[in-house]
């Protein structure tokens, strides 16, 4: 019968189910605020690290806004290895992951699920860290509203891809080797979208313009290919 | 083959490639027009020399392309060396693979071999 | 085995003939004279390390399809020998790059993404060893085909990346002459005879381990 559920779902039922699932996912996000904490102390750590070893005296416009990025990009890098392992590890707890099976969810829905609701998360982290790593770069007054709006839709998208690959190796990695074994096998994949996202930034933060198209159709372009072939991949991960 | 045959293979070619790369010093085979080039660099814009300078500009030519060309083989002749013991090293590491194999074989078998003759006797 | 046999014989065959063609046959480019002679070996282990992780992927796909764990050993063993392509082409780059533009590292992309694929391929055996016995093979495989995919999104990238600023020019294949492309190809099938060989070694090692092991398990819980 279970088998049965799954076979006839309409995309509305499998909408309907991924939407909770999304919502699971971020209420069990919300009941941890200390990690919360956790993760925006630590990005706000990593920006001030950055700033004491390149010293206090702000550099020329071009140099300032490729340091933002750069620091920007490596705090978020961070931030999405503990909070994608965190929310792997919180929904494995208790077997929760067993029951959202049991339920006869695709095992693809499940993945799709899991990207949105940490896409969405680390992105409010990021729209809550981006404004605070300007202030103490001292890249904040050349920054309209309009290109901040612009930088965190681009680090939103830098998100996408980076959630699509990771949420696959996390799953992967949570057991066994925890996040060192993530930051080894993601990292090397996530380099495309650290050039793109970084580059992105730095036109974003020097000329308030996206600069280069292709960087953009590269995060694009990234994003669909590992969304759909970890879409594929995710039944044999989980299934064990 | 043993691990012994495998290294002396091993240190005989890295010797002898270190002392090839060491003490020869290979023909110049750089062609006429470079001399040329060279010589008239040296010389400038300067049209009056004599017998004496003229050999000791060429022989000054000869040397500068000299030594650029063993500079390019010391290098070319490195890569290959890195390559070769790269594939080497990895062979090598094979032979350690397949000893471990037989001295993990040999000593299943001593421990099948009891208990085969156990069956063996049971069967009488 | 007449295909084994007969692959043990053409290696050794074609490498001579590759030695042969890239000293005897090739011409000197004008500007790097004897060094360019490099680039034969260089490139070709690249495009092996390439084919190498080509067949890991196809081999992961046919794994997670078909269950047989002859298709995990060879994927396995096809990553270990694609990493020691890598590990030639990064030592011998740096090389070339010394002796023609006088700097160790210049971000090429080739070097830049050859880099990339190593990384990436040295987690995928970390994976393989962290991770117990019963899901290693699935992880292994579901990597595998993961990061082969990123292989050409991370070239296409590193080579807009790189062309963003002031490099020395790197070298394109489009200049080479005539008998310069045939020492080529004639060295790049050389090397992959190479790795087919050690490969068809190696698949054979790893099967008789993993034979033995299932013995000794047997053997040992009796």
């Amino acid at each position: 019968m279970v088998y049965g559920v799954a076979i006839f779902q309409t995309p509305m039922i499998a909408f309907h189910q991924a939407l909770w699932l999304v919502r699971k996912d971020l209420a069990l996000h919300l009941r941890s605020k200390n990690v919360l904490a956790l993760v925006f102390i630590f990005s706000l750590l990593v920006v001030l690290v950055f700033n004491f070893a390149f010293g206090p005296t702000p550099l020329p416009a071009e140099d300032q806004g490729r340091l933002t990025a750069s620091v920007l990009w490596t705090a978020f890098s961070f931030a999405g290895i503990i909070t994608l392992t965190r929310s792997i590890e919180i929904d494995r707890a208790y077997g929760g992951l067993d029951a959202v099976r049991l339920t006869g969810t695709t095992p693809s829905l499940i993945y799709l699920s899991k990207v949105v609701s940490n896409v969405i998360w680390l992105t409010l982290i990021q729209a809550a860290i981006t404004p605070v790593a300007l202030l103490f770069l001292e890249a904040l007054d050349q920054v309209s509203w309009l290109s901040l709006l612009k930088l965190i839709a681009v680090l939103a998208m830098g998100t996408i891809g980076f959630c699509a690959v990771g949420v696959i190796l996390a799953t992967m990695s949570v057991r066994a080797g925890g996040e060192s074994l993530l930051t080894v096998i993601l990292f090397p994949l996530i380099f495309p979208v650290i050039m793109a996202g970084a580059k992105c930034t730095v036109s974003i933060l020097t000329t308030s313009t996206i600069g280069n198209r292709f960087w953009i159709s590269l995060l694009v372009t990234y994003s669909l290919v590992f969304l759909s072939c970890s879409y594929l991949l995710f039944e044999f991960v989980i299934e064990g | 083959m043993s691990k012994f045959n495998l290294i002396t293979i091993v240190v005989a070619f890295l010797t002898f490639t270190a002392v090839f790369n060491i003490t020869r010093q290979p023909d110049i085979i750089v062609p006429g027009e470079r001399i040329e080039t060279t010589v008239s660099d040296i010389l400038g814009n300067d049209t009056q020399y004599d017998e004496t300078e003229i050999q000791q500009i060429v022989t000054q030519a000869i040397q500068i392309l000299n030594d650029g060309q063993s500079r390019r083989l010391k290098y070319l002749i490195s890569a290959y060396f890195v390559v070769w013991l790269i594939l080497m090293l990895y062979i090598f590491h094979l032979s350690q693979k397949q000893e471990q194999l037989q001295t993990e074989l040999d000593l299943l078998n001593n421990q099948l071999q009891p208990d085969k003759a156990k069956e063996d006797r049971k069967g009488i | 085995m007449p295909v084994a046999t007969a692959l043990y014989v053409v290696t050794p065959i074609a490498l001579f003939a590759a030695l042969y063609s890239v000293f005897g046959y090739a011409e000197y480019e004008e500007t790097m004279l004897e060094v360019q002679k490099i680039f034969y070996f260089h490139v070709s282990s690249a495009f092996t390390a390439f084919t190498a992780f080509a067949v890991t992927c196809i081999c992961s796909i046919a794994y997670l399809v078909k269950r047989c764990v002859k298709y995990d050993l060879v994927a396995a063993k096809s990553a270990e020998l694609g990493l020691v392509f890598c590990t030639i082409v990064l030592t011998t780059g740096p090389i070339w790059a010394r002796s023609s533009w006088n700097t160790w590292w210049n971000w090429e992309p080739r070097l830049t993404s050859t880099l990339i694929l190593c990384l990436t391929y040295v987690g995928y055996f970390i994976l393989r060893t962290s991770v117990s016995t019963e899901q290693k093979e699935r992880f292994a495989s579901v990597f595998g085909i993961v990061a082969f995919l990123n292989v050409p999104i991370v070239y296409y990238s590193v080579k807009i990346w790189q062309t963003g600023g002031l490099h020395p020019p790197t070298t394109t294949r489009s200049h080479l002459a005539e008998s310069m492309k045939h020492a080529w190809l004639v060295s790049w099938l050389a090397l992959t005879l190479i790795y087919a060989s050690l490969l068809k070694l190696n698949i054979g090692f790893a099967w008789a381990q993993y034979r033995l092991n299932k013995l000794q398990a047997r053997t040992y819980s009796n």
